[in-house]
């Protein structure tokens, strides 16, 4: 296990988190605005999630070959669900009230999605991403069977050569990553809280 | 002005208007009230184009409502609504900003504007203009709310029970503040209540609705003394024999021996007076008994400090509540319970100094009522 392997992982969940937040956003965006895509977008992204990560994996390879953009794009797909579901869902759960100001002042639907509901949102999306890398960071494992590198292929080699040692670490090291992760954001997502409500907690 | 011709409106079966026809001054105060589910908001809310109605037209001014596009007609109609409403991610100062900054006005001048409205309010801006909305009672949120709904300055203001959700005390206060800003600021304002007290002290014209129609539209005068039908005179209660019977009034509790001065009083004199009847201040008025305000020995003593020797003329206070003796007294009571002074000053109607109600007043009165005299 190299420092080189750590950072391949890094870099495989901070490309494809990054094409989930911009192509997450705007779809979860889209299904709240336009009812008819709704159903469509959810059910998509909901079905990308139950296939197996690997199979999904392996389905992209046959088109695109063993290589990072692989994993990338495969583990892209697999974490649109959060992102696009806690966007939709944030959107949709701004206070009615809120809205009825809002577009009673006088604002287009415009205004109203960029100076009010996503601001609204923005913790619940925060939460998505934060979702959307743990995953991320587990699911990448499997990028070393399709040419991927990171984490994966360490556990993998140590699998292969019985060696214990470098399996136990290699596996801490992912925990570290995943649960440190998921410390730091769920730290920054109750400060949004606490910034729109007065409370940490909900 | 607004009018409204034959205005409809249904979902599905269920008519909700079945032809409103009403006329709004320009500067009037019209309240729409009536039971639950008669149609008050869809009416408001066909005014600002958040309802379109099936039929029928609504002119602001002479011109047709639904030729205007909406978002500008919105723009320049204010709106306050009971739940508030405020967006919580923004502070006090942008929140009242925003109707300015959509129009695309100067940042100067929204500065400006936010600055005036908080003062109308007696929102300290200092204070305020950075809170969130989470960090204000539910009355400092409403008056952010209508600052919110006047900042663009609209000739046109529409309240859906602005006030319903706020507790009794608080609810007063506004009603009074918007009362007096309407004097100040002669909007025309549509205001939805389910309360007829409310109607009766704020309206100019109470309209009447009953399962979308327009029963009656009267000044609260007329409509205490000829109610239309037992739907509004069931709606009156028993007040329009309050108009024998009539209520408290500060009168009843009033002080009359109260410490008073003239203006031309030294400092030293004035100080005196107020060690030998142990007063903090006193009421200043007039050889002819004018009332002219209260002067306030940390005001004196400040002065001292400075070593200047004048009369208490120039250290009158004029912003101590005041009441006349026929004034209700709840309302009295709900004033000087939101002021900084602990009493009132009771004026006879020729503005001549009758007497004091205090704190302390109050809470004898109250007393005796709980516990007989
Ligand atoms: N979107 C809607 N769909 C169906 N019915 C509606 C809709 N909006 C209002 N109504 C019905 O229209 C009637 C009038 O509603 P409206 O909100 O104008 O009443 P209101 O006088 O403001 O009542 P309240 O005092 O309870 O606020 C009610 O019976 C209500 O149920
Ligand atoms: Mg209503």
């Amino acid at each position: 296990m190299t420092i080189d392997m750590i950072t391949t992982h890094l870099l495989l969940v901070f490309f494809s988190v990054l094409l989930t937040i911009i192509f997450g956003v705007p779809l979860g965006v889209v299904a709240y605005i336009f009812p008819k895509a709704r159903k469509i977008i959810l059910k998509v992204v909901e079905v990308l999630q139950t296939v197996p990560a690997l199979a999904l994996l392996g389905v992209i390879m046959v088109f695109l070959g063993p290589d990072r953009a692989t994993v990338i794009i495969g583990l892209f797909a697999y974490s649109l669900l959060p992102v696009v579901l806690n966007t939709y869902t944030g959107l949709v759960e701004v206070d009615p009230a809120v809205k009825e100001a809002a577009k009673g002042i006088g604002m287009t639907k415009i205004n109203r999605l960029f100076l009010v509901e996503l601001p609204l949102a923005l913790p619940l999306i925060f939460s998505g991403v934060r979702l959307a890398i743990v995953t991320s960071v587990g699911v990448a494992v499997f990028g070393a069977f399709v040419g991927g590198g990171g984490l994966g292929s360490v556990i993998y080699e140590s699998i292969r050569v019985s060696n214990m040692k470098l399996l136990l670490q290699s596996t801490a090291v992912l925990i570290v990553m995943a649960v440190g992760f998921d410390f730091v954001m769920s730290k920054i997502e109750k400060q949004m809280n606490k910034k729109l409500t007065g409370n940490s907690v909900d | 002005m607004i009018d409204f011709q034959n205005v409809r409106k249904s979902y599905d079966d269920t008519k909700v208007l079945k032809g409103i026809n009403l006329n709004i001054k320009d500067g009037e105060f019209a309240v729409l009230i009536g039971p639950s589910g008669c149609g008050k908001t869809t009416t408001l809310k066909t005014i600002n184009r958040l309802i379109e109605p099936d039929s029928g037209k609504i002119y602001i001014d002479g011109q047709d409502i639904s030729t205007f596009d909406p978002v500008k007609l919105r723009r320049s109609v204010g709106y306050v609504i009971q739940q508030i409403g405020l967006f919580p991610n923004m502070t006090v100062e942008e929140n009242i900003g925003i109707v300015p900054k959509l129009l695309k006005y100067e940042e100067k001048e929204i500065d400006k504007i936010v600055h005036e409205m908080l003062e109308i309010a007696e929102m300290d801006y200092d204070e305020y203009a950075h809170k969130y909305p989470y960090e204000m009672s539910g009355g400092q949120q409403q008056r952010v709310g209508v600052l919110r709904a006047l900042a663009a300055s609209p000739p046109i203001v529409l309240m859906d029970e602005p006030f319903g959700a706020l507790d009794p005390v608080t609810r007063t206060t506004l009603q009074n503040e918007i009362v007096e800003l309407q004097k100040k600021l002669k909007k025309t304002i549509v205001f939805v209540t389910h309360d007829m007290d409310e109607a009766i002290k704020i309206a100019d014209n109470i309209v009447f609705m009953d399962e979308g129609e327009i029963i009656q539209v009267a000044s609260p005068e007329e409509m205490l003394t000829n109610p239309k039908n037992d739907l509004i005179r069931s709606f009156m209660g028993d007040r329009s024999s309050d108009i024998e019977n009539q209520p408290q009034v500060v009168d009843d509790f009033m002080y009359t021996n109260i410490s008073t001065a003239y203006p031309d009083y030294s400092f030293k004199k004035a100080i005196g007076l107020m060690a030998r009847k142990k007063v903090d201040t006193l009421i200043v008025k007039d050889r002819d008994e004018t009332f002219l305000g209260v002067v306030m020995i940390k005001d004196i003593n400040h002065k001292l400090k400075s070593g200047e020797k004048s009369t208490i003329g120039s250290l009158i206070r004029t912003d101590i509540p005041t009441a006349y003796s026929n004034t209700n007294a709840e309302e009295s009571f709900n004033e000087l319970m939101e002021s900084e002074y602990d009493y009132i000053v009771v004026l006879r109607a020729n503005n001549t100094l009758a007497g004091i109600v205090t704190q302390t007043n109050i809470a004898k009165s109250l007393a005796n009522a709980v516990w007989g005299e």
